[in-house]
């Protein structure tokens, strides 16, 4: 009942809000012509950022808010962002942006799949843009990244790097390491596109993989890794959030290289960090709003790979020269060969996108 | 055989060692409550406690030392928490454990967030780890050097603790009482010893001996704090104390053969075994070790069952 009157105290609010706003320019302009009535008419365009989390995470919703920033300059738009950490808020907090007329409602992360799937299809009218999962219906977008494309880069660039010995602490053997959190099918996924880019690179070069089987065990991360550069790997991408935070201090104190996942973690041990996989969150909810400014938004289900910049690496500002030029080189061609389709990168057999 | 040489070699020794030190470290303080007759699972938060502290007030003052003493002073702390609950007011020792534990890792949740305005972890070079120790005729020795020296400190304080917790408990007259109060409160009683009290008094070495567990985690083996970063060693740290029958150099042996199993799992993962089997072995491997070890020996009346503080409220 309580959150009822809340919502209800909210919708009133802004009814009323909306009521004086409107009065007051129709005030204005009521001496004049109805010209300027008639802009009013044409109102601004509107968007929301509901979030099943806080902004400060410098990961995953801050890279969507970027987005919304720049949503909010470029295409002159009003933005409003509401955030809960709390499950009990977020089907509240959906349906609060849909009933206040949104134009487009930019919904994040998967956590929201329920709340989704209740509130949509009750606002038709409303766009609802769906970042990292998929949730079907006839006003909703489902935006998914496509991690292979991004890996692929990072196992081309680890493949490439593992032969130059003139680096401190690369050894003449082609073996290069990657270590999950959990041994699940988007990680797996993750794993698939970084063995293609590294065998697209030398058939020749083995890559170790491993799980700690957890998220939050850095201690394992950092011993996986340890493990790895002890079987002869020089360097271990990392994709395992908390526990990866391990892994890139393993990459310090061996004295040896990691690679980063999801932000930018290439500023973390500076030196020791090649690159990071980047997913372009901002990327994805920018171009999804302006398709909809422009109205050619589409609903169903989008992958953002390389070709539309959802997935890429850091610009490897922080190595600089100690990453050659013509290793750049050659993963400015990949990208663009995957982009054009001329490069497949494969899914993992079990994944299914949208899971 | 290249690939076997690859995986047993001296590293996978030395990486054992890393790992069970955080298991060791909390069992020896642990085993006095399994002594005292109280189910300790409350370790597990008095170690993220430890692990906090040691973290927050390495970056606070740069010291490593009061770091470590922060640690331990915090572990103290809780384990006043889990003695009042558990012990002097009698509550359901799973419930005041697991409600440790629970609180533990939500406030230093909230601490993070609340002072270092982050979520997940926390990595920064003003964090001062606990310094390794090279020892300086024996590193030079071919094979023993690798294997003896370089360690982090802690890693030496725990193998001499392993001595001072053995001549504590069976030398001197506290360590008496402690046996003597898990064997038969009854008896203790009678001539003049108060359980609870003896009982209160292990908790709080279980809690300093966890805090300084905490601390190697988060400054000796890594320099950082992660949420939840302890990760059921607290548990694994209990297991260990019951495979060792709740004697130091037990302990020792049941930390050292899961810290060897889990480094040897982290290596088979690499040859392509399925990861879900690999990270079974260590636990396979102590519970196995355990069957095998109460087969061998008739296991003492006290460490059967836990019976909780019963006898002692009489």
């Amino acid at each position: 009942m309580w959150k009822n009157w809340k919502l209800t105290a909210l919708v009133l609010a802004l009814v009323t809000a909306l009521t004086f706003t409107l009065a007051g320019c129709g005030g204005k302009s009521g001496g004049d012509a109805g010209q300027s009535g008639e802009q009013t008419q044409e109102k601004k365009f509107r968007v929301a950022y509901v979030i099943s989390g806080n902004l400060g995470d410098k990961s995953f919703f801050d890279s969507g808010m970027a987005g919304m920033e720049r949503v909010e300059k470029e295409l002159g738009a009003e933005i409003k962002v509401i955030q809960s950490v709390n499950s009990a808020d977020w089907e509240p907090n959906l349906e609060a942006a849909a009933q206040d007329g949104y134009d487009v409602v930019v919904v994040a992360a998967s956590q929201m799949h329920d709340a989704l799937t209740n509130v949509a299809p009750k606002y038709p009218d409303v766009k609802f843009v769906y970042i990292d999962d998929v949730v079907e219906g006839d006003n909703i977008a489902s935006i998914t990244f496509a991690q292979n494309e991004g890996s692929f880069l990072a196992g081309a660039l680890a493949a490439m790097m593992t032969t130059r010995t003139e680096l401190p602490g690369i050894n003449e053997e082609k073996i290069i390491g990657w270590v999950g959190g959990a041994d699940i099918a988007v990680l797996r996924d993750f794993l698939t596109g970084y063995e293609q880019g590294a065998k697209y690179i030398d058939p020749e070069v083995k890559v170790l993989y491993s799980f700690a089987g957890s998220f939050n065990d850095p201690a394992k991360g950092k011993e996986l890794t340890l493990a790895q550069y002890n079987q002869g790997a020089d360097i271990v991408m990392n994709v395992a959030s908390g526990t990866g935070v391990g892994i890139l201090e393993a990459a310090k104190d061996a004295g040896k290289y990691a690679i980063g996942v999801d932000s930018d973690q290439d500023g973390i041990y500076p030196g020791h960090i090649l690159t990071s996989m980047l997913k372009r969150v901002d990327n994805a909810v920018f171009n999804q709003v302006k398709l909809a400014k422009e109205g050619q938004w589409k609903a169903g289900h989008f992958e953002y790979g390389l070709q539309n910049g959802g997935v890429g690496l850091t610009d490897m500002k922080v190595m600089g020269d100690k990453i050659p030029q013509e290793v750049r080189q050659k993963l400015a061609e990949i990208t663009e060969k995957i982009a054009k389709g001329e490069i497949k990168v494969e899914h993992y057999a079990n994944y299914k996108v949208g899971q | 055989m290249g690939f076997l040489s690859n995986i047993l070699n001296l590293g996978l020794v030395v990486a054992g060692i890393r790992i069970a030190i955080p298991i060791l470290l909390a069992g020896l303080g642990g085993l006095f409550t399994l002594q005292a007759n109280i189910l300790n699972i409350g370790m597990e938060g008095m170690m993220l406690f430890g692990a906090w502290a040691g973290v927050f007030v390495s970056y606070m003052t740069g010291s490593v030392w009061l770091a470590l003493l922060a640690a331990v002073g915090v572990g103290l702390l809780a384990a006043v928490i889990f003695g009042l609950f558990g012990v002097r007011y009698r509550c359901n020792i799973i419930v005041a454990g697991m409600g440790l534990n629970l609180f533990a890792g939500a406030f230093t949740m909230y601490l993070l967030r609340s002072i270092f305005r982050t979520r997940g972890s926390l990595s920064d070079p003003r964090i001062v780890g606990v310094p390794t120790l090279t020892l300086p005729v024996i590193d030079k020795i071919p094979f023993l050097g690798p294997l003896l020296s370089g360690h982090s400190l802690l890693v030496y304080v725990a193998f001499v603790l392993v001595a001072v917790v053995h001549y504590f408990l069976y030398r001197t007259p506290t360590g008496l009482r402690i046996r003597a109060v898990g064997e038969h409160a009854e008896a203790a009683r009678s001539v003049g010893v108060d359980p609870a009290r003896v009982q209160f008094l292990a908790v709080l070495i279980s809690g300093a001996f966890s805090g300084l567990a905490g601390a190697y985690l988060s400054l000796a083996q890594l320099r950082m704090f992660v949420e939840n970063m302890v990760s059921g060693r607290g548990f694994i740290a209990l297991a260990a104390i019951y495979f060792g029958r709740g004697t130091p150099v037990g302990t020792l042996v049941a930390a050292l053969i899961f810290g060897l199993a889990e480094a040897l799992s982290m290596r088979l993962q690499t040859l392509g075994f399925p990861s879900q089997f690999m990270l079974m072995i260590p636990y396979v491997v102590t519970v196995a070790v355990l069957i095998v070890v109460s087969r061998l020996a008739a296991v003492p009346r006290r460490l059967k069952l836990p019976s909780f503080t019963e006898e002692a409220r009489e």
